[in-house]
């Protein structure tokens, strides 16, 4: 295969009805290559969740994918029908979400669930995909595999959902897991043991993972790519290290200034001073401008120019003669 | 072009909207019906017995020459008075039970109450106001200094049978809304139990009883209609709904359509406008709904 | 203020039960297992610092704030409030304590009533203090000036304010009681990072100006490392370590404090050295002895 294996280009995703369309995506553009983790970033409202949501085609009520295209392993998904969709969604996609619970059938032993997948997208045999349940559950480290497979949803705890979820998302072997927060509803404890099991799933199978997360060093451990959003567009992206160690943009660099650290001694905390726009307001320059440490005059009337360097690509006026 | 979208999406979509237009016309015969109604709708005459609808008599007349449409105008304003009183008295027991019964979880205020009302609900409704009217009879009722109309009565036993389904749907809102963290911060300031329940947990409550109010009007409706058929609600001569079907049930073989079809088809838009407009406010009050349109 | 001035609280063998839910006939029979939310728990705040309670879920935190504020009665221990047993209180000094104590919550769209103006949420905290009408504008205006909120947001509906916005009223309101102690329980995790460190921020300035006594419930552990001069560690209804911060996230000597520390993810630095094994560690399931008391993973 040639080409990335999911390619989102000039992405605009509107909010709205009827008459009144406001965009809160403005341009998005990603990539993730097969095998790849890629994180996307960003602060309640910068639209990362409804970026990945248009992948899978589960764009709430009232949002639209007003332009551009995402390409998933070169097959426009832009205004593909539904019945396409499903079957890429089950079979080529799989998704995790922060609450799980809501994701699993009440009425249904979790191993069923995925038994009923299985079947459905692999055309399996019954005592061919039970015993596939059991690999899969061990797999996400659930003990006792057989047993687990048993209970029903609101019988495990949240960690434990997680994983069941992700049993469920990677039954039929996709080539993409898109996570989009699947840790923030979980304890510190249970978070770092579901982030160690995503991590070993990803390599054992490797499929490509594309993680949604407002929590930076979360996505600063297990990923291999990082796009930060911000009010609905990529406004920094590279390679984590690079990007974590030497941030371009001032949002990355002021964002990461205000994570509490354990060794980050006493007094105030650093802020970013000021609220995020409204969400979906329109902004001619740098949406980030009234909140910039660094910014300019021209940065809140012209459009900052995307600069890239070996890879890593920062979208601001800072630097530019 | 705007505004009337906007007034539209008040009542959560065209339907709800169409719902809210029927009401209000219904509303309007029934406060109007004096000036609306083009004859006396008690004005017998004989020489004008059963005529077909048409001419000065646009839905015709009656066995005993009484103008139809007159009658059906009328007649709006008994079935309306009988159902919307009984449910401001069902508003006001049930909001008041279903409130306190929520707010003093735990208790045996709760206990009790949440016990009795689902012991009255375990029979429908209308079995119960068919069965109480037939128990207390058609004529007036004295209580104590008071005479009570047979219309009166009616309107109570109704509004009493009311009660246990708005309590239930007050206690269900009541018993969340009691743990909000906001009803926690006025009992830290040591503001009392009637006052929270009143100025933070009522305000909070109402939408969905205002949703069940509107679909008991319809029920009411339908519980006049019926009472009023088997001749133990509004009495004749004053005209209703269920008194005009329940005199139309002879001449329903003998071809006189007219008699039964316009108290029986004004019931009908009655009910399905109530219906409307109460599932369009329940789209419009659901917080849900209320968030996607606040995200646009 | 004296040295020797009594803590602002003391919690002494604090312990709150419930029954557990079973079968009806079990409880017809008087039955049922106690369950011990909090179970022994004892410390003291010093009168003008910032005391830290970290836990996960279940690990009574939340109960224990109840407790403090007297929303609930514990089943056991004494809690003293200025060196008074607050159990022996007749009802004027009651009264007198339970709006000395105040409490800020998480934002989760339910701290304040959505039906009601800033402005009215103020006023009805002033009237229960028993501030006059007459003085209520003044001290409205000096309270929004307080917590850094402009005089316009008076006339806003919560859904109108930003979630820093919401919790900048929620803090007003609990100082409008003007009082000794306040129980901050997760003020911030529920709003966006960049904005987590105005609110911290915001306690950290009221606890210096005004010299108010905040307990901070949190489950993140940097935060309360920055600001609180003790912390407590709760697990499973018991505190299993508690002292000054440099002491107990630098050397914790409870292994619940280690597994607590080890699980905070720690960026780039943590990928680079130690992260990898421990999160194979994590995800082979090595840390049970560790994570036992946790108990929630099988």
């Amino acid at each position: 295969m040639s080409g990335p294996l999911l390619q989102i280009d000039g992405l605009h995703i509107a909010f709205g009805s009827r008459s009144v369309w406001r965009d809160v995506v403005r341009g998005v553009d990603l990539r993730v290559s097969a095998g790849e983790v890629v994180g996307l970033v960003g602060e309640s409202g910068s639209g990362k969740s409804l970026t990945a949501l248009s992948v899978m085609g589960l764009l709430p009520l009232g949002a639209k994918v007003s332009s551009g295209r995402i390409l998933f392993d070169g097959t426009e998904l832009v205004g593909m029908r539904d019945g396409a969709m499903n079957k890429l969604r089950g079979r080529d996609i799989g998704m995790i979400f922060q609450d799980p619970l809501s994701a699993l059938n009440p009425a249904i032993p979790v191993g069923k669930q995925i038994v009923d997948s299985l079947r459905t997208h692999a055309s399996m045999t019954r005592r061919a995909a039970e015993a596939r349940v059991v690999e899969l559950l061990d797999l996400v480290g659930i003990n006792q595999p057989a047993e687990r497979a048993r209970a029903y949803a609101h019988e495990l705890s949240g960690g434990m959902r997680q994983r069941v979820m992700t049993a469920l998302a990677v039954s039929s072997n996709p080539k993409l897991l898109i996570a989009d927060e699947p840790t923030t509803a979980l304890d510190v404890t249970v978070q770092a043991q579901v982030i160690g099991m995503l991590d070993r799933i990803r390599r054992d199978l490797g499929i490509a993972v594309l993680f949604i997360s407002h929590n930076l060093d979360l996505v600063a451990s297990i990923c291999d790519r990082v796009s930060v959003m911000y009010a609905g567009r990529v406004v920094e992206s590279g390679a984590v290290e690079p990007l974590f160690d030497a941030p371009r943009h001032p949002y990355t660099r002021q964002l990461l200034r205000c994570v509490p650290r354990l060794d980050g001694g006493t007094g105030p905390m650093p802020t970013i001073p000021g609220l995020p726009p409204r969400f979906g307001s329109v902004l001619p320059g740098c949406a980030f401008t009234p909140r910039c440490v660094v910014s300019q005059a021209r940065c809140s009337a012209q459009a900052p120019p995307m600069r890239r360097e070996s890879g890593h690509l920062s979208v601001c006026w800072e630097g530019v003669p | 072009m705007i505004r009337l979208h906007r007034l539209v999406n008040g009542f959560g979509g065209p339907a709800g909207f169409l719902g809210a237009l029927i009401v209000i016309a219904l509303l309007v015969m029934a406060v109007g019906a004096p000036w609306i109604a083009p004859r006396d709708p008690l004005l017998v005459d004989i020489s004008n017995q059963l005529l077909e609808p048409g001419g000065q008599f646009p839905f015709g007349t009656d066995q005993s020459g009484r103008d139809v449409l007159s009658r059906v105008i009328w007649g709006t304003r008994a079935s309306l008075s009988v159902s919307a009183i009984a449910v401001v008295i069902g508003m006001a027991g049930g909001v008041t039970l279903g409130l306190i019964a929520g707010f003093y979880r735990g208790g045996w205020i709760e206990q009790i109450t949440v016990r009795f009302l689902e012991a009255i609900s375990a029979i429908p409704i209308l079995i119960w106001a068919i069965a109480l009217v037939g128990i207390f009879g058609v004529g007036d009722m004295r209580v104590g200094p008071f005479v009570l109309a047979n219309e009166a009565k009616l309107m109570i036993l109704l509004g009493l049978l009311y009660i246990p389904t708005l309590a239930r749907v007050t206690y269900t809102t009541a018993l969340v809304q009691s743990q909000a963290n906001f009803v926690l911060a006025r009992r830290l300031q040591g503001t009392g139990g009637l006052r929270i329940m009143v100025s933070d947990v009522l305000p909070n409550c109402l939408s969905p009883v205002i949703v069940q109010a509107t679909l008991l009007l319809a029920i009411g409706i339908i519980i006049e209609a019926s009472v009023s058929f088997v001749g133990l609600g509004v009495q004749p001569p004053t005209p209703s709904w269920g008194n005009m079907l329940a005199d139309a049930r002879n001449y329903l073989m003998s071809g006189e359509w007219w008699i039964s079809v316009f108290p029986g088809a004004a019931i009908s838009l009655a009910v399905v406008g109530f219906n409307l407009l109460g599932d369009g406010l329940r789209d419009r009050l659901d917080p849900r709904h209320a968030a996607a349109v606040l995200a646009t | 203020m004296s040295t020797d001035a009594p803590p602002i609280l003391e919690l002494r063998q604090i312990r709150k039960e419930y029954m557990l839910r079973q079968g009806m006939l079990a409880r017809l029979r008087g039955g049922g297992k106690p369950f011990a939310a909090v179970d022994g728990v004892s410390f003291a705040v010093p009168r003008g610092s910032i005391f830290g309670l970290v836990g996960e879920s279940g690990s009574g935190k939340s109960t224990l704030a109840q407790i403090i504020v007297r929303l609930i009665e514990p089943t056991s221990g004494t809690m003293l409030f200025n060196g008074q047993d607050v159990a022996g209180l007749d009802r004027a000094a009651a009264q007198r304590f339970r709006r000395g104590v105040q409490m800020v919550f998480q934002d989760t769209g339910s701290s304040l009533n959505p039906r009601k103006r800033v402005r009215r949420v103020i006023a009805e905290a002033l009237a229960a203090r028993g501030v006059t009408r007459a003085n209520a504008a003044t001290e409205t205006a000096r309270l929004m000036d307080r917590v850094g909120l402009d005089t316009p947001m008076l006339a806003r509906f919560p859904h109108e304010l930003s979630g820093g916005q919401r919790q900048r009223v929620g803090i007003a309101r609990a100082l409008a009681m003007a009082p000794d102690l306040l129980v901050a329980d997760e003020p911030v995790s529920a709003l966006d990072v960049s904005l987590q460190g105005q609110i911290i921020n915001l306690l950290q300035e009221i606890n210096a100006s005004l010299g108010l006594s905040i307990v901070l419930i949190s489950h993140d552990l940097a935060v309360v490392a920055r600001v609180c001069s003790a912390l407590g560690v709760m697990s499973k209804g018991h505190m299993v370590e508690s002292g000054p911060p440099s002491r107990v996230l630098v050397a914790p000597e409870h292994p619940y404090t280690r597994t607590l520390l080890a699980a905070v993810p720690s960026g780039l630095k943590g990928r680079r050295q130690t992260d990898r094994t421990l999160m194979d560690a994590f995800a082979a399931g090595d840390m049970a002895a560790a994570t036992a008391p946790v108990g929630s993973e099988a």
